[in-house]
């Protein structure tokens, strides 16, 4: 899961950042609206965190820009000036969600958490295909009741992929999905990982579509 | 009216005032006609005191042959009013009279003045009718000077005058009626731009206007400018005080968000900061919202339509909490209008919502309504949920600044707080009951403004 965050305040943007990569979220970091709007209409981000102050371009701009130009990805709103009407624009503007300034970074966690999991249909805090199910608050996956060891990007390969089953992923998509922009990308450790985490598994979780990338299918694989 | 009003003045110093000039014009009219009336009346029996002297007064004495040639007929016909007497001012016996006093005398207590000067005497008549006489004192060649007197009938004099004051005083009394209206006319239209200003004021107090419009005369216009000025004024008060406070809001909320986030672990010093830093968030929250409140009260023509505030936030609510499949249904009457600013029904609103939002199971009700009062617009909102509720002692601790019922939901808990002081500062109430659903319903009774207040 890659997520963007657009925050003018250095320290903020780095709280923010450290505690995203700390829960297995691959992060870019824009502190003003040009560089953030930028980011956002090039990169394909599962979920962004946008200030609504910021400078060169201010956040709702932002945002009205992206969703004209049909950039979908769930927007959580930062907002310091906590009034109503700052909220009704905003959400007006095409946000998902919104958090007033000061918070707790947890709860900007959990709420990006939900949009993610809102954007890809799923309404609970775990995401179960047969006997595997993956706790995302958690970041825990168990098969049949079983605690899987699973390094962070063996994790986030299989999140994102659990995250959209039945849907043919590329690797350049996961690539993209997995790895903040800076990553030195190189999509044969896909291949690597997704290797490993069959084996880990130990079922027949993922299938390889030829040529096309890999997909779960949640069908043959209900319980 | 009122005692103290513009109209009542100018009505009591112009009714006043005519009234006086018209007694005054009808008194003089009447005194000018009555001298005018007895100067002819004079006049006459002047000449006709003349005649008989010339006729009556010979050098053998007294010739009443003469006197049927005065040339007044009325001086035959008897009890005519019409007389003349001669009397011997040595002995006061009556020498001669006219046939008309038929034998009776008029009776003169003393004599016209031996100058010879004519003198007016008001006298008594037979059958009592009031007479004007003038008599003048003669004295003929030979024997004694003689008292001769012409009088005429008075009643008939008086009669005509009277009939003229009768005439005068309603010619006067019409012309009053005429005048009272055309005063009433003169103040209504006077003190119309008055009315206008009164009416255009309203209308700001209303919200329709930003400012008093329209031409005035050149007397209130100075008046008019300063009250456009005060409203203005007052406005960009407001407008400066708030964006001073939402860029304080802006500038203190990003550096504490950090203080928070940085103040990790469980050492005494991250403890510490923590607490503080959330204290120091408390109290910014909260004194900004007075703040803010604060700057809003008072202000003039603040008028908020209400079904698309509570429209905005329904959508935000409808986005945020969309995961969690809760209903929010609403019945908002359309042309529901609050007497106040739109951002304090929208904190009102919001933040009761909002709450309703996170507590319900899975469906949230809220309803608006106009009510009427003692005479009074008020708005009715019901904000109900199907939660667990708030039992009673809770309920005025919910109310409390600051107070939270439960730290699982996100929120500063000064929510509520808000919502309750917002609601006594508009002079409205706010209540919390059961709902029928099961949860809490809260029910807020504020200022309104009806089409028919303009």
């Amino acid at each position: 899961m890659r997520i963007l965050v657009v925050e003018d305040d250095k320290d903020l943007n780095g709280q923010l950042a450290a505690a995203l990569k700390e829960a297995g979220y691959a992060v870019d970091c824009a502190f003003d609206g040009e560089e953030g709007h930028f980011l956002g209409d090039t990169e394909p981000y599962d979920a962004i965190i946008l200030d609504i102050g910021l400078p060169q371009m201010d956040g709702l701009s932002v945002l009205e820009q992206w969703r004209r130009d049909g950039r979908a990805a769930p927007v959580l709103l930062l907002t310091a000036r906590d009034r109503w009407s700052d909220k009704v624009q905003g959400i007006d503007a095409g946000a998902d969600d919104y958090v007033a300034k000061p918070f707790h970074v947890e709860e900007v966690l959990a709420r990006i958490r939900a949009l993610v999991r809102r954007a890809a249909g799923h309404a609970s805090n775990e995401l179960v295909c047969g006997p595997v199910r993956l706790d995302l608050r958690a970041s825990r996956v168990t098969v049949d009741g079983n605690p899987v060891k699973l390094t962070s990007h063996e994790y986030k390969v299989l999140e994102y992929l659990m995250h959209h089953t039945d849907k043919v992923v590329s690797r350049t998509e996961l690539t993209e999905h997995l790895y903040d922009q800076d990553f030195d990308r190189d999509s044969n450790t896909i291949e690597v990982f997704v290797g490993r985490l069959r084996k880990k598994l130990g079922i027949d979780l993922i299938e390889t579509v030829r040529g096309l990338g890999y997909r779960i299918d949640s069908a043959s694989h209900a319980a | 009216m009122r005692r103290n009003s513009l109209s009542l003045r100018l009505a009591a110093i112009a009714g006043l005032g005519s009234a006086i000039a018209l007694v005054i014009a009808g008194l003089v009219f009447i005194t000018l006609f009555r001298q005018s009336v007895e100067r002819n009346f004079d006049a006459r029996l002047n000449v006709l005191l003349q005649t008989l002297v010339g006729a009556a007064i010979t050098e053998e004495g007294i010739d009443t042959a003469g006197t049927a040639l005065v040339g007044e007929p009325r001086f035959s016909l008897p009890q005519s009013g019409w007389y003349w007497q001669i009397r011997d001012t040595a002995s006061g016996e009556v020498l001669a009279d006219s046939d008309s006093l038929f034998g009776d005398r008029l009776a003169l207590a003393d004599f016209p003045p031996a100058s010879g000067a004519v003198r007016i005497a008001m006298l008594k008549g037979p059958a009592g009718r009031g007479l004007r006489g003038l008599e003048r004192r003669i004295s003929p060649p030979s024997g004694p000077p003689l008292a001769v007197l012409v009088a005429g009938d008075a009643d008939a004099m008086a009669a005509e005058i009277a009939q003229f004051r009768f005439v005068v005083f309603s010619t006067l009394a019409i012309f009053a009626v005429i005048l009272a209206f055309g005063m009433a006319g003169l103040v209504r239209f006077g003190l119309r731009p008055l009315r206008e200003v009164r009416h255009s004021l309203k209308l700001v107090e209303l919200g329709e206007k930003a400012s008093l419009e329209g031409e005035y005369p050149e007397e209130i216009t100075p008046l008019v400018n300063d009250l456009n000025t005060l409203l203005r004024s007052n406005r960009e008060i407001v407008e400066r005080s708030r964006t001073h406070v939402g860029n304080l809001a802006h500038a203190l909320k990003t550096p504490i968000a950090v203080l928070i986030n940085e103040a990790k672990g469980e050492d005494r010093l991250a403890v510490k900061m923590r607490e503080q830093a959330v204290i120091m968030r408390d109290q910014i929250h909260h004194h900004l919202d007075r703040a803010r409140m604060a700057a809003q009260t008072n202000v003039i023509g603040a008028v908020t339509p209400v079904a698309p505030v509570i429209e905005g936030i329904l959508r935000v609510m409808r986005k945020v909490h969309e995961a969690r499949g809760i209903t929010i249904a609403d019945d908002v009457q359309t042309d529901l209008r609050f007497r106040g600013e739109k951002q304090d029904l929208e904190e009102i609103v919001g933040n009761l919502v909002d709450n309703a939002c996170k507590w319900a199971a899975s469906r949230v009700t809220i309803k608006a309504r106009s009510d009427k009062a003692l005479g009074e617009s008020r708005l009715h909102l019901t904000i109900e949920d199907d939660g667990p509720g708030l039992p009673g002692d809770s309920r005025q601790r919910a109310l409390r600044r600051g107070a939270r019922l439960d730290e699982s939901k996100p929120g500063s808990g000064l929510g509520l707080s808000i919502v309750f002081e917002l609601v006594e500062l508009y002079g409205g109430t706010i209540s919390l009951e059961d709902a029928a659903a099961g949860g809490l319903s809260a029910q807020i009774f504020l200022p309104a403004v009806d089409k028919s207040d303009i």
